[in-house]
């Protein structure tokens, strides 16, 4: 059964919700945990950056969400914003890692030797997710970005009258 | 990026590539965050551990089938989510065989021994019937621009 595209533009609205919904239950999650801010403590700062990528999987969900809504009523405002904000986490997300690699290296001289094969276990995990998770989002912001603003077949007006206008 | 490049015109076809890739990377992060956990030795060891940390998985293992079927245009790749989602679906029916009949639990273990059973159980469930169900639908959800002619 075909969906009429009121009902589309509904069923958008409701994923759009339910995607920023999951993304700020995740956000206050993830604040609860690394709040308050102690940005010069080496241990914070990887600390914060493996819970943040902990978070990885609910916010691909909500990324989903969001995506699925786009493309059941695309709308090129909506759609670059989205792109805008994906570009911005990517950058983030790349500047954090970058950050947790030297945090990883620092903390490997911090413990003991016996949690050291752990510490770089999990290093290596959220280098891995985080990295991947980065370029998905930046190539995500570009695809968004660069959206047609409407399904195929579905011509203006204006469209209609220039093809009509043209000589056989 | 052309605008053929980008996917053609339509905006589902453009982002189908995205779920796939969405898909792809939370059954990564699953994976990982399993085998750290299950390969650290972290108490308790063994059955209750593995099981009780697939409950956990279950949720987003599910989620990602459903991405990867809607990123997935062909029947082959298709076919492929089916049989990811049915591997891991088996992989949960052997944790719980082996915690059925596995030694009875002391004391101590009993409840987080009866829990974990339970988790295996839910996750062969949900894994099991959504993969089947994947397995059962004519063609994969479609965009509002496409044609509904069915697949295969």
């Amino acid at each position: 059964m075909a969906l009429r595209s009121t009902e589309q533009r509904w069923l958008a609205a409701a994923l759009t919700v339910a995607g920023f919904t999951i993304i700020l239950d995740q956000v206050s999650i993830l604040a609860s945990g690394v709040l308050p801010l102690n940005t010069g403590m080496v241990q914070w700062r990887f600390g914060a950056v493996g819970l943040a990528i902990g978070r990885a999987t609910p916010l691909l969900i909500a990324d989903a969400l969001l995506l699925a809504g786009v493309a059941l009523a695309p709308n090129r405002w909506w759609s670059r914003a989205l792109g805008a904000i994906h570009l911005l986490v990517a950058g983030l997300l790349l500047g954090a890692l970058a950050v947790f690699v030297l945090d990883a290296a620092e903390m490997r001289r911090l413990v003991a030797l016996e949690r050291q094969q752990a510490l770089l276990v999990s290093a290596v995990r959220v280098i891995g997710v985080g990295g991947l998770a980065a370029m998905l989002t930046a190539w995500l912001g570009v695809r968004l970005f660069r959206l047609p603003a409407r399904p195929p077949g579905r011509r203006t007006s204006e469209e209609v009258l220039m093809v009509g206008s043209q000589a056989p | 990026m052309s605008r053929e490049a980008a996917g053609g015109l339509d905006p589902w076809m453009a982002l189908r590539p995205a779920f796939v890739g969405v898909g792809l990377l939370i059954g990564l992060d699953v994976a990982s965050q399993y085998a750290i956990y299950v390969g650290s030795g972290i108490e308790p060891a063994g059955f209750d551990a593995a099981s009780q940390v697939a409950l956990t998985q279950v949720s987003p293992l599910v989620c990602a089938l459903v991405a990867l079927a809607i990123g997935c245009g062909s029947r082959a790749g298709r076919m492929l989510v089916v049989a990811a989602g049915l591997s891991a679906a088996g992989a949960a029916a052997i944790l719980l065989i082996l915690g059925l009949i596995g030694p009875d639990p002391t004391a101590g273990t009993r409840q987080g021994a009866t829990q974990a059973r339970w988790s295996a159980a839910v996750a062969v469930l949900g894994l099991g019937t959504s993969a089947l169900l994947l397995l059962r639908s004519r063609s994969v959800p479609e965009g509002p621009g496409e044609s509904r002619t069915p697949a295969g």
